[in-house]
C-alpha cells in the first residue's frame, strides 16, 4: 500500500510539473479544467524524462525533493508567463466525462494486473529497472545516483549507451514509494498510457467525432500487444505515447497555427528522445515530414519556427550524447554505418515483411490497416491533406525504423525476431489517434 | 462507426479475460515468490538461495564478483548465462558487480572456495552447489 500511495504521489508531482509546462506554453488556458489532467501528466512525464538525466550526470539525484524544486520553478515561470499573456478562449475539450469513464473503466483490469505483475522480462531487469534501482539506491535526498562501478563492462547488457530518462523517472518513483517495488512500478506504464489517451482526447475532441474518438481509444485498450508491452515495463510504450503526443502537438500547429501546440509538441518530442534511442529517428522523421508539408503548402515562413523547434529538441540530447561519448559507450546491436547498410540491403524485404506483419498482426486489432485504408480513400478520392500527411508520416516512421535495422551489427533476422513487435508501438499509436480524425472526415458530408 | 465498435467487441473480451487470468495467476503466488519471479533464462542460471544469502550478507553498496567454472558455463546457454547475470545484478542492486580483484565478496558458482583459489576466506556460506565468500 505504501508503494501505491508513493506512486500516486509521484504522479501527482509529475502532473504539477506538467501543469507548469502547460502554463508556460499557453495550452493551460486553452483547455477546460478536466481536459488539463491528461496533458499535464504526460507533459510532466516528458519534462522529467528530459530534465532529470542532465541533473543525474551532474551529480544530482532523481529524488522527490529535486523534482519538487524543478516543479516549483516551472510553476512559478508558468504563472508569470500566463499573467503577461492575454488568455485564450477554452475549447470544447472538457466534455466527455462519460467517455473518459468508459476508457478508464476498461483500463482497470490492466491496472490491477500491472500492480501484481512480477518483473520477468529481460530488458526490464537487465536494463531499465536495473538502472532505476541503481540510481535510486546510490542516490541520496538531493545528490548522488550514478556509481561509476555500475558503468563497467559487467553491465554491458544494461545498454549503458541508452538515454536514462525512463530509469530516472522510475528511480524517482522508487524514492516516492520508499523502496524499489518491482511490481507496482508496472503501474507507471499504465499511467503513461492513460495520460496519453487523455491527451489525445483533449487535443482531438474539438476536431473529431466524440464517439469515434472513444471507439479508437477503446480499440487501443483492447489491443493484446499493447497490454503485453505495458506489462513488460519496457520503454517502447512511453516512447510511442510521447512521440505520438509530439505528432499531435506539431500536427495541430501545422493545422491551425497555434504556437503553444508547437512548443508542447517539442516538449513531447524531447521526452521521446529522452526515453529511448529510437526517439532520434522518429523525431527526425516527424520534423522532416512537417517541413515537407510546409514546403508543399508553400508556407515557407513557418519553416523557421519549425527549424528552431527541431534544434531545441535536438539540443536536449546533447548532455546524453556527451556523457555516452565521454565514457566510450557503444551500442552492441546498432551503429550507424553507410557501408553496413549497403551490405545489408538484401535484408530489406525481410525487414519490411516482419515490420509490416507486426502492423497487421491480430494482436493489434486491425488499427493500422483500417486507418491506412481510410486514409488512402480520403487521399485518393478527396485529395485530403490530413490523410496524405498521415500516410507520409506512417511511411516515414516505418522507413526510419527499417533503416535502424539496416544498421544492425548483429544478425538482422534475430534482432527482428526479438524487437519487431515492440518497435511498431509508435506507428500503431499514430494510426490509433489518426483513425477518429480520418473517419470523422470520411463520414462528414462532402463540400459541394 | 459500427465497424469500429465491432472491432472493439471482438477483441476486448479476450484482452480483459487475459488480464484477469494474469492477475489471478500472479495472486496465486506469494508476495515473496512474485518478488523472486524471473524469466525462464534467468531461472536456469541463478541460484535463488545464493542470491537471498548475498542480499542478507553483502551490505548495500558492497562490491561482489561472480566466479564460474568451465563446467558451469558449459551447462548453461549463453542466453541463460546473460539472463542469470543480469537478474542477479538486478536482485542484488545497489550491490555492484566488479572484477575479482576489486571485490570484497565472491559468488562462486558450482565450485568450492578452495577450488576457486580462495584459501582463507573471512567468511563462507554454502547454498547448494554454490558458495558466498567474504574475502575482505
Amino acid at each position: 500500500m505504501r508503494s501505491l500511495v508513493g506512486l500516486i504521489g509521484a504522479n501527482a508531482l509529475l502532473a504539477l510539473l506538467g501543469a507548469g509546462a502547460l502554463l508556460v506554453t499557453g495550452t493551460w488556458e486553452r483547455l477546460r479544467p478536466a481536459s488539463r489532467i491528461g496533458p499535464a501528466l504526460l507533459a510532466g512525464f516528458a519534462l522529467a524524462a528530459a530534465a532529470l538525466p542532465p541533473l543525474v550526470y551532474a551529480g544530482i539525484a532523481p529524488a522527490p525533493l529535486v523534482l519538487a524544486a524543478l516543479t516549483a520553478v516551472v510553476l512559478v515561470a508558468g504563472v508569470v508567463v500566463q499573467q503577461r499573456r492575454s488568455g485564450g478562449s477554452p475549447e470544447a475539450s472538457g466534455r466527455g466525462f462519460v467517455a473518459a469513464a468508459i476508457v478508464a473503466l476498461l483500463l482497470v483490469p490492466l491496472a490491477l494486473r500491472a500492480a501484481f505483475e512480477p518483473l520477468t522480462k529481460f530488458d526490464a531487469y537487465a536494463d531499465w529497472s536495473l538502472k532505476a534501482k541503481l540510481l535510486y539506491r546510490h542516490g541520496g535526498l538531493v545528490t548522488g545516483g550514478l556509481d561509476h562501478r555500475a558503468l563497467s563492462d559487467f553491465y554491458s547488457a544494461s545498454h549503458r549507451e541508452y538515454p536514462i530518462g525512463l530509469p530516472a523517472i522510475e528511480a524517482f518513483d522508487f524514492h516516492a514509494m520508499g523502496g524499489a517495488d518491482a511490481q507496482i512500478i508496472h503501474l507507471q506504464f499504465v499511467v503513461v498510457l492513460g495520460a496519453f489517451m487523455a491527451t489525445a482526447w483533449s487535443l482531438l475532441r474539438p476536431r473529431a467525432d466524440a464517439a469515434l474518438l472513444v471507439g479508437a481509444l477503446c480499440l487501443l485498450v483492447a489491443a493484446p500487444s499493447l497490454n503485453t508491452q505495458v506489462l513488460a515495463a519496457y520503454a517502447d510504450v512511453p516512447l510511442g505515447c510521447l512521440w505520438v503526443a509530439a505528432v499531435l502537438g506539431i500536427g495541430l500547429w501545422l493545422w491551425d497555427g497555434r504556437r503553444d501546440l508547437l512548443i508542447l509538441g517539442c516538449l513531447f518530442a524531447a521526452g521521446a528522445l529522452a526515453v529511448k534511442q529510437e526517439g532520434i529517428v522518429l523525431d527526425a522523421a516527424l520534423f522532416a515530414v512537417a517541413a515537407a508539408l510546409l514546403i508543399v503548402a508553400r508556407e515557407a515562413a513557418r519553416l523557421r519556427p519549425l527549424a528552431v523547434a527541431a534544434c531545441a529538441v535536438a539540443a536536449t540530447a546533447i548532455p546524453w550524447q556527451a556523457y555516452v561519448r565521454s565514457h566510450g559507450f557503444h551500442d552492441a546491436d546498432i551503429a550507424p554505418s553507410l557501408s553496413r547498410s549497403a551490405r545489408q540491403l538484401d535484408q530489406l524485404p525481410a525487414i519490411a515483411h516482419q515490420l509490416g506483419a507486426q502492423l497487421v498482426w491480430l494482436k493489434w486489432p486491425a488499427i493500422m490497416p483500417v486507418a491506412f485504408v481510410v486514409a488512402l480513400v480520403l487521399a485518393v478520392r478527396r485529395r485530403d491533406g490530413l490523410a496524405a500527411a498521415y500516410l507520409v508520416l506512417l511511411a516515414a516512421s516505418m522507413a526510419v525504423l527499417a533503416v535502424v535495422y539496416l544498421n544492425a551489427r548483429v544478425y538482422v533476422p534475430a534482432l527482428l525476431e526479438r524487437s519487431a513487435e515492440r518497435v511498431v508501438v509508435a506507428p500503431v499509436l499514430l494510426s490509433a489517434v489518426a483513425l477518429p480524425l480520418l473517419l470523422s472526415r470520411l463520414l462528414a458530408p462532402r463540400d459541394p | 462507426m459500427l465497424g469500429l465498435f465491432a472491432l472493439v467487441a471482438i477483441w476486448l473480451p479476450g484482452t480483459i479475460a487475459s488480464d484477469i487470468r494474469g492477475l489471478r495467476s500472479a495472486l496465486r503466488l506469494s508476495a515473496r515468490a512474485r518478488a523472486d519471479a524471473r524469466g525462464p533464462g534467468a531461472q536456469a542460471a541463478t541460484n535463488l538461495a545464493l542470491v537471498r544469502l548475498a542480499k542478507t550478507e553483502i551490505p548495500p553498496g558492497g562490491a561482489y564478483a561472480v566466479l564460474t567454472t568451465a563446467r558451469w558455463r558449459a551447462g548453461h546457454t549463453a542466453t541463460a548465462r546473460e539472463a542469470g547475470e543480469s537478474w542477479t545484478q538486478f536482485a542484488l542492486a545497489p550491490r555492484v558487480q566488479v572484477a575479482r580483484k576489486a571485490a570484497g565478496w565472491m559468488l562462486i558458482l558450482d565450485s568450492s572456495p578452495r577450488a576457486a583459489g580462495i584459501a582463507r576466506p573471512l567468511n563462507a556460506w554454502r547454498a547448494g552447489p554454490d558458495w558466498l565468500v567474504q574475502v575482505r
